[in-house]
C-alpha cells in the first residue's frame, strides 16, 4: 500500500535529480523509473484503486500533479541538454573572421582591354559600329588615302617602321577607316580598335607598339559642331562632369583639325604637375575629314561631309589610373596586373 | 622655333602678359610656351636650405613671367629680396653660357650674380641687391637691357612654316589679336653706294625645277668682327650662338623673315661663279660640320666653276666659308623646292634651321626683300659698300593661289553661320587678300608664306581657328537608330578573355616585335611555319626587327619576368595578332591571325594560411583550353586530341587540338631546354589557339534538352590496363560495348603504384545508366553492367578489379 503523504517528497527528489541529468539518455531512464509501467509515480496510480473512494477522486488529482510536474521537469531539462549540445557542436566551429577568406582565384583583364572596352561600349552605345583591320598595311591606306603625299614633313610626325617599300606597320588605326569607306557607302558611324606601331625605343613615355581608337562619322549633314557635340558627351562619361575645349591643331587627314582638352582633373584647373601647369589635359586629337580623303575613297566630297576623331589608349588609361610610365603595360608584371581586379 | 619678346615688338605693339600671349597663340592652333629669358631682375620668393650642403640655399624666384628654383651660395640671399637672375642659355658677359643643372643634387635653372659676374663691377661678396624700383623681368643695368627678355616657345605643327620667323609669329598674333603689324624695312636705301652687281659675278641655274629662284647681292670691303651686343642677345633668345657679324646676319634674317641665306666669300668662289646644278655621280663633298658625305644625282648642290660650295639650301662648304680674311661677300638668298631638300636632308640624316625652313617651305615673295635686309645688315655691322642690283635668276615668277570660299559650305562643315564680313576680316587679318565679296562668296588670294593653304577647306579652317572652335557651338546629331555591328572577331576574343580570366589567368600584353633568332631558340627547324617570318627594314634594334609567328616567346619572357619578382604562380594569358610573311594575301601583304596563347608555372594557387597547393600541370593547360572552348560555346563532342610534335614541347606531353580534321591550336609542357634557353624554370606548360578558328565552331544559340524524368543509376568499374592505353580508348570501348541504357561515362580516377604490376595502370570509370521509358530495375542494370565489363575484357585486354 503506498503511503500517499509520501508523494510529495517522491516529487521533489525526482525534480532534483531530473535537474542534474546530464544526457538525453540519463532523462529517458528517469522517464522510466518514475513513470514507466513500474515506475515510482505509476505505482501510485494503481494504489488508487484501493484508496478510499471518497479521497479517490482528490489522490488521483494528487497523483496526475505529480506526473505532470515530473514530465514537465523532464520536457525542460530535455530542452535544456539539446541547446548545450548545439552550442557545443557550433562552438566547435568557430573561425578566425580575420583570415582571409578561401580565393577562387579569379585573374584580371589587362587595364588597357579595360580602358579600351569602356570606350568602345561609350561609342557602340551611341550606335557606332566596332571594325578592325590588319596591322601590316599598304603605305597607300596608312599614308596616300590620308593626305599624307610622298616626302611631305607630315610622314615624319609618325615614325614608321617599313617592311618594304611599300608595305609598313600601321602608325595609326586610319588605315582601317580607309577600308570601311571603300566597301561601304555613307552614312557610317565606325570605331576602329587596335594596336599601332611606331619606330619609338622605349621610354616612360614612348613604345613601340600601342594601342588606338579612331572614329569616323560621315553623312550629309555632319559638321564641326556635332563633332564637339558627340566628343563631349563622351569625354564628360568617361572623365566626369567637367569642361572641355577644343584647340587648333594639325592632322592631314582632317581639316578643320582640333585636339581636345578636359579640365585637369587633378587639380581641377588650378594648375599642376599633371596638366603642366595649365589647367587642361589633352585626350583626342579630331577634325573634319579632309576632302582629299573622301576623293582617295570614291565618295563625292560635296555631297557628303563627316568628322573623324583617335585617342591613344595608353595616354587615357595613364591619365586615368595615375600611371607614370607606359612600358608598364607591357612588362606584364602580376604584380601590376593584379592591381586592376 | 623661340620668339624673342624684344624682337616681337619690332613688329607689333603688345599689352598683354607672356602667358596670355601663350595661351592665346594656343587657343588658335600655335601651341606656345613663355618663359623669362636671358639677364634680368628677379625677387627671392622663398629661401629653403639645401639637403646636401649647408652653406647653398634652395630659392625660389619669381622672373617676370613665372616662378624658378635656383640654387645659390651666395651669404646675403635672402627672402623678399631683388637680384640679378642669369636663364639657362644665356651667356655670362665673361662667355660662360648658363645652363639648367644640378647643384649637389638639386636642380637649379638658372643663376643668382654678383655685379662683378655680370661685368658691371669688382664687386663679389654677394650677390646684387636692387632697390624696390627694379621689377621683376625688367633690365638690372642699362649696359644689359637688351638682355632682359622672354621667349615664347612655339612648338609648330609641320603645316605652319610661317611662324618658323618672328615676322610670322607677329602677324599671327596680330591677327589674333586683331592688330596689324608694322611694315618691315630692309634700310638698304641708306647703304647703297657700291658698284653695279653684273660683272661681279656670274649665276647660272641648270636645274630650274628644284630652284625656280636665286637672288643673290654682293657686299664688297667688309671687316669680319664681333656683331653689337644687342643682336647677340636676340640670337641666343632664339637659340642661336653668335658667330660673326656676316654669319649672324644671315642668321638674323632667317629668324626675322624666314628665309634662309648663305654667306660665301666671293673671292674663294672659282671663276667668281654660282652654278645650281644636280650633283654629279660619285661627287663627294665636304659640308661645314666637316664631314665629307658622297652625293647622288638626286642631290641638288651649289657649286663655282669647279667644284660644290654647299649642299643647296642644307648646309654650306668649308671651302668656300666666310673666315677673318674676308672682305667680298656673295649672299645668296633662293627658293628650293621642298620635296628636294627634304629627300636630301633625310638622306644624309642632316637637318639644320635651312634645311628645316626650305623643306617646308619659304615664302617665294619674300626672297629679294630678305637679300636686301641682310645685305643692309652686313652693312651695317661688319662695313662695306653693297653693290647696286640684285642678280636674280627667276625664269617663271611665283603665281599666288586664288580660290573662293562659299559662306554656306562654310557653314556646313562648322555647323555654324558666320557673315562673309566677319570671314574677310579674319582672313585680311592674316593678310590674304580678299578681292571679291558678295554675300554668299570670298574671293580670295593666298599669300605666298602660307604653303599650307591651298582650298576652300584651308580658308574654312583658318576662319575657324581664328574665330575660336569654342565659339562654335556644340551639337548632337540626329539620326536612324541602329544597333552597332561589332566586330565577331572581337565578340570571340571578349569571350575567350572572360572565360579564363574566370579560370584564374591575367592577362598579359607584348609588343609583336621580336628577335629574329627566337625561332631557332624554340628549338624550331627553318622550314616550320614559326620560322617564316615577316621582318622590318628599318628596325629600332635588333630584339624588335621581326614580328612574332608565336604568343610563346613573349609570354615565356613574361614568366621569367614574374618569377625573378618571385612570384609563386604564374598563369597568363595574351590575346593578339600573329604574323606569316607567306604567302601573301592578294594586296601582298603577309597573313594575320588572331590567337590566344597562355602559360603556367608553379603552384595551382598561391601558398595560404591553409596550406601550399599543388603544382600546376599539363591537365591545367588543356583545362584551361577546354575553358576557352566553353566560353565560346563550342560543343566538346566535335572536338578531338591528338598527340603533338611542336619542336618546342616535350613529346610525351603535347597534345594537337583538332576541329574537323584541322589543327586549331596546340597544348603541352614546355622542354627543359627551351626554359633555359629562355631562363625559366622548368616545368612550363603553353598553349595557343586559334581563336578565328573556335569562335567560328561556337554555337549561335543552344537549344534546351529535357530534363529526364527517371532516376538513374550509377555503376563504378576499375580496370588495370597497358600503361599506354589512353582514356579514349577506354570509353570508345565502353561506349560500343553493346550494353544498354548507357547515359553518361567518364574517367574518375587514374592509379599508379604499389599495387598494380609495372607497365600497367589502374582506372575507374564511372557507367550512368537510365532509361527514357522507366525506373530501371538494379538487376536489370547488373546485367547490363556485365555486358559492358565483359567487352572492356575482351577489347582492351584489361584484368576487371574487384568493386
Amino acid at each position: 500500500m503506498q503511503d500517499f503523504s509520501r508523494l510529495d517528497d517522491l516529487v521533489q527528489q525526482a525534480l532534483g535529480i531530473i535537474e542534474k541529468a546530464g544526457s538525453e539518455n540519463e532523462l529517458k531512464e528517469l522517464k522510466v523509473t518514475y513513470l514507466g509501467k513500474k515506475g515510482k509515480v505509476t505505482s501510485y496510480f494503481k494504489a488508487l484503486g484501493s484508496a478510499p473512494a471518497q479521497e479517490r477522486k482528490a489522490l488521483g488529482q494528487q497523483v496526475n500533479r505529480a506526473r505532470q510536474a515530473i514530465e514537465n521537469a523532464l520536457a525542460v531539462r530535455e530542452e535544456a541538454i539539446k541547446l548545450d549540445a548545439l552550442d557545443q557542436k557550433l562552438e566547435a566551429r568557430k573561425v578566425d573572421v580575420t583570415l582571409p577568406g578561401r580565393p577562387f582565384g579569379r585573374g584580371t583583364v589587362h587595364i588597357l582591354d579595360q580602358v579600351m572596352d569602356r570606350i568602345l561600349d561609350l561609342f557602340s552605345g551611341l550606335g557606332f559600329d566596332v571594325v578592325l583591320g590588319p596591322e601590316v598595311e599598304t603605305s597607300w591606306n596608312n599614308f596616300d588615302a590620308l593626305n599624307f603625299p610622298p616626302d611631305h614633313p607630315a610622314r615624319d610626325m609618325q615614325d614608321t617602321v617599313f617592311i618594304e617599300d611599300e608595305i609598313v606597320l600601321r602608325t595609326h588605326t586610319s588605315p582601317v577607316q580607309v577600308r570601311t569607306m571603300k566597301s561601304r557607302k555613307p552614312p557610317l558611324r565606325v570605331v576602329c580598335p587596335g594596336v599601332v606601331y611606331r619606330r619609338d625605343t622605349p621610354d616612360a613615355t614612348h613604345a613601340p607598339a600601342f594601342f588606338q581608337v579612331e572614329g569616323l562619322m560621315v553623312g550629309e549633314h555632319v559638321s564641326f559642331a556635332e563633332l564637339k557635340g558627340t566628343l563631349n558627351l563622351f569625354a564628360r562619361k568617361l572623365f566626369g562632369e567637367g569642361d572641355t575645349r577644343f584647340r587648333p591643331s594639325f592632322f592631314p587627314f582632317t581639316e578643320p583639325s582640333a585636339e581636345m582638352d578636359v579640365r585637369c582633373f587633378a587639380c581641377g584647373g588650378e594648375g599642376c604637375a599633371l596638366c603642366k601647369q595649365s589647367g587642361w589635359i589633352e585626350i583626342l586629337g579630331c577634325g573634319m575629314v579632309d576632302p582629299a580623303v573622301f576623293d582617295a575613297v570614291g565618295y563625292d566630297n560635296e555631297k557628303y561631309t563627316g568628322w573623324a576623331f583617335g585617342m591613344g589608349v595608353e595616354r587615357i588609361a595613364m591619365l586615368r589610373h595615375a600611371i607614370d610610365d607606359i612600358r608598364l603595360f607591357a612588362e606584364n608584371d602580376l604584380r601590376f596586373l593584379k592591381q586592376f581586379v | 622655333m623661340r620668339i624673342s619678346l624684344n624682337w616681337l615688338g619690332d613688329f607689333l605693339d603688345i599689352d598683354i602678359s607672356p602667358g596670355e600671349i601663350a595661351r592665346r597663340l594656343t587657343l588658335a592652333g600655335i601651341e606656345a610656351y613663355a618663359e623669362a629669358f636671358g639677364i634680368m631682375a628677379c625677387e627671392v620668393v622663398e629661401v629653403g636650405d639645401h639637403p646636401h650642403a649647408d652653406k647653398l640655399k634652395v630659392c625660389r624666384v619669381f622672373d617676370g613671367t613665372g616662378y624658378r628654383q635656383v640654387v645659390c651660395g651666395a651669404p646675403n640671399t635672402r627672402k623678399g629680396m631683388k637680384t640679378a637672375l642669369v636663364t639657362p642659355g644665356a651667356i655670362l658677359p665673361g662667355g660662360i653660357e648658363v645652363k639648367t643643372a644640378k647643384v649637389r643634387g638639386v636642380v637649379s635653372e638658372g643663376m643668382l650674380c654678383s655685379e662683378k659676374e655680370l661685368g658691371l663691377s669688382d664687386e663679389h661678396s654677394g650677390i646684387i641687391e636692387f632697390d624696390a624700383s627694379f621689377v621683376p623681368g625688367g633690365s638690372v643695368h642699362r649696359s644689359l637691357k637688351d638682355y632682359a627678355d622672354v621667349v615664347i616657345e612655339l612648338d609648330l605643327t609641320p603645316n605652319r612654316p610661317d611662324c618658323l620667323s618672328h615676322l610670322g609669329a607677329a602677324r599671327e598674333l596680330g591677327a589674333i589679336l586683331g592688330r596689324h603689324i608694322k611694315p618691315v624695312s630692309t634700310g638698304l636705301d641708306k647703304v647703297l653706294d657700291g658698284a653695279p652687281v653684273s660683272g661681279l659675278a656670274e649665276i647660272e641655274v641648270k636645274a630650274p625645277d628644284k630652284c625656280p629662284r636665286y637672288c643673290a647681292r654682293i657686299i664688297e670691303g667688309v671687316k669680319i668682327g664681333e656683331c653689337p651686343g644687342w643682336v647677340r642677345a636676340r640670337l641666343e633668345a632664339a637659340g642661336i650662338r653668335s658667330i660673326n657679324n656676316v654669319v649672324d646676319a644671315t642668321n638674323y634674317v632667317l629668324l626675322e623673315l624666314g628665309q634662309p641665306l648663305h654667306a660665301f666669300d666671293l673671292d674663294r668662289l672659282a671663276g667668281a661663279k654660282i652654278i645650281v646644278r644636280p650633283a654629279d655621280p660619285g661627287e663627294s663633298f665636304t659640308t661645314l660640320d666637316g664631314i665629307t658625305r658622297k652625293l647622288s644625282r638626286d642631290d641638288l648642290v651649289i657649286a663655282d666653276a669647279d667644284r660644290p660650295v654647299a649642299l643647296a639650301g642644307i648646309m654650306g662648304g668649308l671651302d668656300s666659308e666666310v673666315t677673318k680674311e674676308t672682305t667680298r661677300i656673295l649672299l645668296e638668298s633662293a627658293w628650293f623646292e621642298p620635296r628636294s631638300i627634304r629627300r636630301t636632308s633625310k638622306r644624309y640624316d642632316l637637318n639644320t634651321e635651312s634645311s628645316r625652313r626650305f623643306s617646308a617651305g619659304v615664302d617665294p615673295e619674300g626672297i629679294d626683300r630678305a637679300a636686301d635686309r641682310c645685305a643692309a645688315l652686313i652693312s651695317d655691322w661688319a662695313g662695306g659698300r653693297v653693290a647696286r642690283g640684285r642678280i636674280d635668276v627667276y625664269p617663271k615668277p611665283f603665281k599666288p593661289i586664288e580660290t573662293d570660299l562659299r559662306m554656306d559650305r562654310l557653314a556646313r562643315i562648322l555647323g555654324k553661320d558666320i557673315e562673309a564680313g566677319e570671314a574677310a576680316a579674319v582672313l585680311e587679318g592674316l593678310d590674304f587678300s580678299v578681292t571679291e565679296s558678295d554675300t554668299n562668296t570670298l574671293h580670295v588670294r593666298i599669300p605666298g608664306f602660307r604653303p599650307d593653304v591651298e582650298r576652300e577647306i584651308d580658308l574654312i579652317e583658318e576662319v575657324a581657328r581664328l574665330y575660336g572652335y569654342n565659339k562654335i557651338p556644340a551639337t548632337r546629331p540626329v539620326g536612324y537608330l541602329k544597333h552597332p555591328e561589332i566586330a565577331k572577331e572581337l565578340i570571340f576574343e571578349r569571350k575567350t578573355r572572360q572565360a579564363l580570366v574566370a579560370a584564374g589567368a591575367s592577362q598579359a600584353y607584348n609588343y609583336a616585335f621580336v628577335a629574329p633568332d627566337f625561332p631557332e631558340r624554340l628549338q624550331a627547324p627553318a622550314d616550320h611555319p614559326v620560322a617564316d617570318l615577316v621582318q622590318a627594314a628599318n628596325p629600332i634594334k635588333v630584339e624588335f626587327s621581326a614580328l612574332r609567328t608565336t604568343l610563346l616567346p613573349g609570354l615565356l619572357y613574361n614568366v621569367q619576368t614574374n618569377v625573378n619578382q618571385r612570384a609563386e604562380s604564374v598563369f597568363l594569358f595574351e590575346i593578339g595578332t600573329v604574323f606569316k610573311n607567306t604567302p601573301r594575301n592578294d594586296e601582298n601583304l603577309p597573313v594575320e591571325r588572331r590567337v590566344v596563347g597562355g602559360v603556367l608555372w608553379g603552384s595551382a594557387r598561391e601558398e595560404k594560411w591553409f596550406g601550399r597547393s599543388r603544382d600546376m600541370d599539363f591537365y591545367d593547360a588543356k583545362g584551361a583550353v577546354e575553358t576557352i572552348l566553353g566560353g565560346l560555346k563550342v560543343d566538346l563532342g566535335i572536338v578531338t586530341w591528338k598527340k603533338a610534335n611542336q619542336p618546342w614541347l616535350n613529346p610525351h606531353a603535347a597534345a594537337s587540338l583538332m576541329m574537323d580534321h584541322s589543327v586549331a591550336g596546340w597544348v603541352g609542357e614546355i622542354l627543359p631546354s627551351v626554359c633555359s634557353e629562355f631562363d625559366v624554370p622548368w616545368p612550363v606548360f603553353a598553349f595557343e589557339l586559334d581563336i578565328g578558328i573556335i569562335g567560328l565552331a561556337g554555337k549561335e544559340t543552344i537549344e534546351y534538352k529535357s530534363l529526364p524524368k527517371f532516376p538513374s543509376i550509377r555503376r563504378d568499374v576499375a580496370l588495370i590496363v597497358d600503361e599506354d592505353l589512353d582514356a579514349a580508348s577506354i570509353i570508345e570501348a565502353a561506349e560500343g560495348s553493346g550494353a544498354g541504357f548507357v547515359a553518361h561515362l567518364d574517367v574518375f580516377d587514374v592509379y599508379k603504384g604499389e599495387t598494380i604490376p609495372p607497365g600497367k595502370k589502374s582506372i575507374a570509370i564511372k557507367i550512368v545508366y537510365r532509361s527514357n521509358e522507366g525506373s530501371l530495375e538494379s538487376s536489370r542494370i547488373d546485367e547490363e553492367n556485365k555486358v559492358l565489363v565483359q567487352a572492356l575484357r575482351d577489347k582492351l585486354n584489361a584484368e576487371i578489379r574487384d568493386s
